[in-house]
């Protein structure tokens, strides 16, 4: 992102282009997030690791606008559905 | 103007020139919904191809921030802005998705960046277009989602970065490179016919002894991966890496292998492969070969911007959470479907997944050996079951590349040799 908003006489620049956005389009973000990383092998600890961490925008995002608690229940659903084995096991 | 078939627009389509058909085509899948934007494949590429004098602002290979980023600066937005003012009457696809090769995602009933007469000056101009700026061509990644330091104190991340402006709905990053185009439009274009697309694997390149850089390739592609190169005074773009693709390169070995930005790519989301064609341009019955069956079995990979016609042999998995209206128009009618696929990967699909990476050698063909169920969950209300099968990759010869089973352990490193190799 840029420090301030884009100068309106910049001829560079092409301005109000509107883009769909809903809440809904973050919560299937995080089951994306949460499952595309199951699948991966990460297990749950290290999933909701990354949606806290506010250095993970996209995540962390979805983490502050759906809660803590929806979040916790996407990431525990996809690990379950995804478990993979581990040494060990 | 001659007629060709795009089997991507389900129609016949006018070109420059006549229909003329590589034996195989250079062609790739990225899955979107793994990229994570590291940039290795970007890096891998410039360190290899682009590092010279007069090279600055090349990136063959690059990965933009969707929908905030383009390189160069908005190139999507403008070509889609001249392709609506070409086709006031709209555009639309009509028919259905299908399995037929000759037409997978229906008729697209409008013109193409080669059926643009109108919009065409001079009259010697041949493709709809437009040529970059400087500006836009110098920052590949401005307001995306870089992080960038405090206003007067260069050198120094900001304390509380996650603070900074940022932006508040979805996004996703697009992975680029040359499509190496059925229909090229950078070869339509050329006035000196410097660039040509080889047969044995539809690679397309520019001739540098016979460029003048006129520029014309650079106007017409409209994925603006022809780049002019200042110093030099020709144009200049991504050669494939063809000596790794001929297995010529020190690393291959004498064995096809795929080129630098697909090795490099640590998410795992690049498969790049030969494909066979038919004589009319479509792609020949190839079952086992794992680009064929991404594209046209399974359906998951969609070309990026099939309505521009130039039939780019980039195919991407789509990314699930972005609103579908933004994904069909760059991908076309086949999202949905595509989408449904992968979100519930059959037995087939979900091995096939695991081939990407696992080698740097072009898998010329797959096969799956049936494994034991290894449980049944439940993912959103629909039953998700894993089989432990395993998908054995061949090479050129037929011989193994490597086997990988769909249910991998995971090893962790310990911390104290977490940085070790």
């Amino acid at each position: 992102m840029p420090y301030g908003d884009p100068a309106r006489t910049d001829p560079t620049m092409l301005v109000s282009v509107a883009l769909p956005a809903d809440r809904e389009a973050v919560r299937e973000m995080a089951w994306v997030f949460a499952e595309e990383f199951a699948r991966m092998g990460f297990d749950a600890r290290r999933i909701l690791a990354l949606f806290r961490s506010p250095f993970y925008g996209g995540a962390h995002q979805a983490w502050r606008v759906l809660g803590a608690a929806e979040v916790e229940a996407i990431v525990a659903e996809c690990a379950a559905a995804w478990r993979r084995p581990r040494e060990g096991d | 103007m001659p007629q060709v078939h795009n089997w991507q627009l389900g129609r016949p389509m006018g070109y420059p020139y006549e229909a003329a058909y590589p034996e195989r085509q250079f062609a790739f899948v990225f899955n979107i919904n793994r990229c994570i934007a590291c940039q290795s494949c970007t890096m891998a590429c410039k360190s290899t191809w682009t590092f010279s004098k007069g090279q600055e602002h090349m990136w063959w290979a690059n990965v933009e921030t969707k929908p905030y980023g383009g390189y160069p600066m908005f190139w999507d937005m403008k070509i889609l802005e001249l392709l609506d003012r070409a086709n006031p009457e709209g555009t639309r696809w009509t028919g259905t998705t299908s399995r037929e090769r000759r037409r997978p995602y229906g008729t697209f009933e409008g013109r193409t960046i080669f059926e643009a007469e109108r919009m065409l000056t001079p009259d010697s101009t041949r493709v709809l277009g437009y040529l970059p700026t400087d500006a836009e061509w110098n920052s590949p990644n401005i307001y995306e989602d870089n992080p960038v330091g405090q206003r007067g104190v260069p050198g120094e991340y900001h304390k509380t970065g996650e603070e900074l402006p940022e932006h508040k709905t979805w996004f996703f990053y697009l992975a680029r490179i040359c499509n190496h185009c059925s229909y090229p439009a950078c070869l339509a274009a050329c006035p000196r016919k410097a660039i040509y697309k080889r047969p044995e694997d539809g690679i397309v390149l520019i001739d540098q002894q016979e460029c003048r850089g006129y520029r014309k390739c650079v106007e017409a592609c409209p994925y603006k991966k022809s780049m002019y190169r200042g110093n030099t005074r020709v144009s200049e773009k991504c050669i494939a890496c063809y000596p790794r693709i001929e297995g010529r390169d020190p690393e291959a070995g004498g064995v096809p292998t795929e080129t630098r930005c697909m090795a490099a790519c640590i998410g795992q989301i690049r498969m790049q492969g030969l494909v066979k064609l038919n004589r009319d341009g479509t792609w020949a019955e190839d079952r086992w070969n794992p680009i064929y069956y991404l594209v046209h079995v399974a359906k998951v990979a969609l070309p990026l911007y099939p309505q521009l016609g130039t039939a780019p042999n980039g195919f991407y998995i789509p990314p699930r959470w972005v609103p579908r209206p933004y994904l069909r128009q760059m991908f076309g009618p086949g999202v949905d479907e595509a989408i449904e696929r992968y979100e519930k990967p059959d037995r087939e699909l979900t091995a096939v997944l695991q081939l990407f990476r696992r080698s740097n050698r072009i898998i010329y063909g797959y096969e799956v050996v049936e494994g034991p169920k290894v449980y049944e969950a439940t993912l959103r209300g629909r039953k998700v079951t894993l089989w432990n099968d395993t998908v054995i990759a061949y090479g050129k010869d037929g011989t193994e590349l490597f086997r990988t089973t769909v249910e991998e352990p995971v090893h962790v490193r310990p911390a104290k040799h977490a940085n070790s190799i």
